[in-house]
């Protein structure tokens, strides 16, 4: 096929599915409805480092996990949740009602954690602070 | 080379593509089943479609001249009758099956092959994930022994392509089971299913490409379990949609293990050559240590397909 129809055609059609996708929304966000759920998920995906403890945060979208290993954070990515045991160094950056963590990990680059007020987001960075 | 030529089949096929994307997105909209689609996770597997076509255009002449190259070495010349060309596809599908299990049994090859399965959806957009780095893992040479046999190469790339464009339907789970003669010769969505689940019992069966006997002759076959259903994705989800990254995220990886310091050139072969999950301490786990593991946690699982 000559070039000049399959680029359009490639541009065309990524761009009307991923509109229609936008605005259809057939699957939605993850949310965890409480912290049984969010242990249950990161139990499930992390075998060696089973949950001692489990802070989820209001939105429901980030659970900070205290394992025998050390932290772990289990969120939202989308409609599916990731998880990552923060057993490596990290950076930790403050922004208004939001925590970002730099993993430093290639395949999980930056963590933006959003919180509800201040009280809940120090109590989480204290934590964070703490455990790893 | 003699001049023998047959059709892009793969880029005629594009049209039919988005038509059958967008059919399943509305089936999964208004019937509320059949799989599950984001719009972020669609858009890195249709731009991992499209930088795959663009690598294939660009890198072609690596391939394509070694074929050529080889070509002159051929022991026969099949011809191109109808015949050859189904006995080329067939035989280019074996071959498929081998490239494929290499692709989840060696890191090298694994390091392009993973970003086909770093979605946790599974639906005809994660068809569409294909690799960017192919041409450097030089899996071409496995079809080496078609060229000396006399399938000339032009008739071998279609034959490829035939192969891709049968995959593509595959990965949907809009589609439960084909008939029963249908699911014991052919790839079926059901079969294909399976080798994308991260799942223990999932990990490393169904590499076919359109023939699901080459597992069952191999020993690599297992079948969608009604009581485990598929977990899609790898063993540890990425949480990047960015194509750049889903990419070329298992080569740094690679070349992190093999150039570290402290190890010995065994380590340093076994991170690039090894299976995945291989590492030199045990900090890691491959397929069949996750498998064992599994086991171990539930012993009633013991002896199931796959595990």
């Amino acid at each position: 096929m000559p070039l000049e129809i399959l680029l359009p055609l490639v541009v065309l059609g990524i761009s009307g599915i991923v509109l229609l996708i936008r605005l259809l929304r057939p699957t939605p966000d993850l949310r965890f409805d409480d912290t049984e759920v969010a242990t249950v998920m990161w139990n499930h995906r992390n075998h060696d480092a089973p949950a001692i403890a489990t802070h989820l945060n209001m939105a429901g979208s980030h659970a900070l996990i205290e394992t025998a290993k050390g932290c772990g954070l289990l969120w939202s990515f989308g409609a599916d949740p990731v998880s990552r045991l923060l057993d490596h160094p990290f950076d930790l950056v403050e922004a208004g009602l939001h925590v970002q963590i730099n993993t430093h990990d290639f395949t999980a680059p930056v963590i933006d954690i959003g919180f509800s007020d201040a009280a809940e987001q120090a109590e989480w960075v204290e934590l964070l602070k703490a455990k790893s | 080379m003699s001049t023998l030529s047959y059709p892009d089949v793969v880029n005629y096929t594009v049209p039919l593509f988005i038509v059958a994307i967008l059919i399943e997105l509305g089936w999964i909209k208004w019937k509320g089943r059949g799989g599950r689609c984001e719009t972020r996770d669609a858009l890195t597997s249709l731009l991992m479609g499209a930088g795959n076509v663009a690598s294939g255009i660009v890198l072609a002449f690596v391939a394509l001249g070694f074929f050529g190259w080889l070509w002159q070495f051929r022991l026969l010349d099949l011809g191109a009758s109808l015949w050859v060309v189904a006995l080329c596809f067939v035989l280019d599908d074996l071959r498929y099956y081998w490239v494929h299990r290499y692709g989840h049994t060696i890191r090298w090859v694994w390091a392009s092959h993973v970003n086909h399965h770093s979605s946790q959806h599974y639906n005809l957009s994660t068809a569409l994930r294909q690799t960017w780095t192919g041409t450097f893992t030089m899996m071409m040479v496995m079809r080496a022994p078609l060229l000396l046999l006399g399938f000339h190469p032009a008739m071998i790339v279609f034959a490829g392509g035939l192969n891709l464009i049968y995959q593509f339907w595959i990965h949907t789970e809009a589609i439960n089971k084909m008939p029963k003669w249908f699911e014991a010769v052919m790839n079926t969505p059901s079969h294909h299913r399976v080798h994308h689940g991260r799942n223990a019992q999932y990990l490393d069966a169904n590499y076919a490409g359109v023939f699901i006997v080459w597992d069952k002759m191999f020993g690599t076959f297992v079948p969608e379990q009604a009581d485990e259903k598929v977990e899609y994705g790898l063993v540890q989800n990425l949480a990047t949609f960015n194509p750049l990254r889903v990419a070329f995220h298992e080569w740094i990886g690679l070349f992190r293990d093999v150039f570290q310091p402290g190890i010995n050139l065994r380590a340093r072969f076994l991170y690039a050559f090894g299976p995945p999950g291989w590492s030199h301490d045990n900090s890691r786990d491959t397929s069949l240590a996750i498998k064992a593991k599994h086991v171990e946690r539930h012993p009633e699982d013991a002896g199931k397909p796959g595990l």
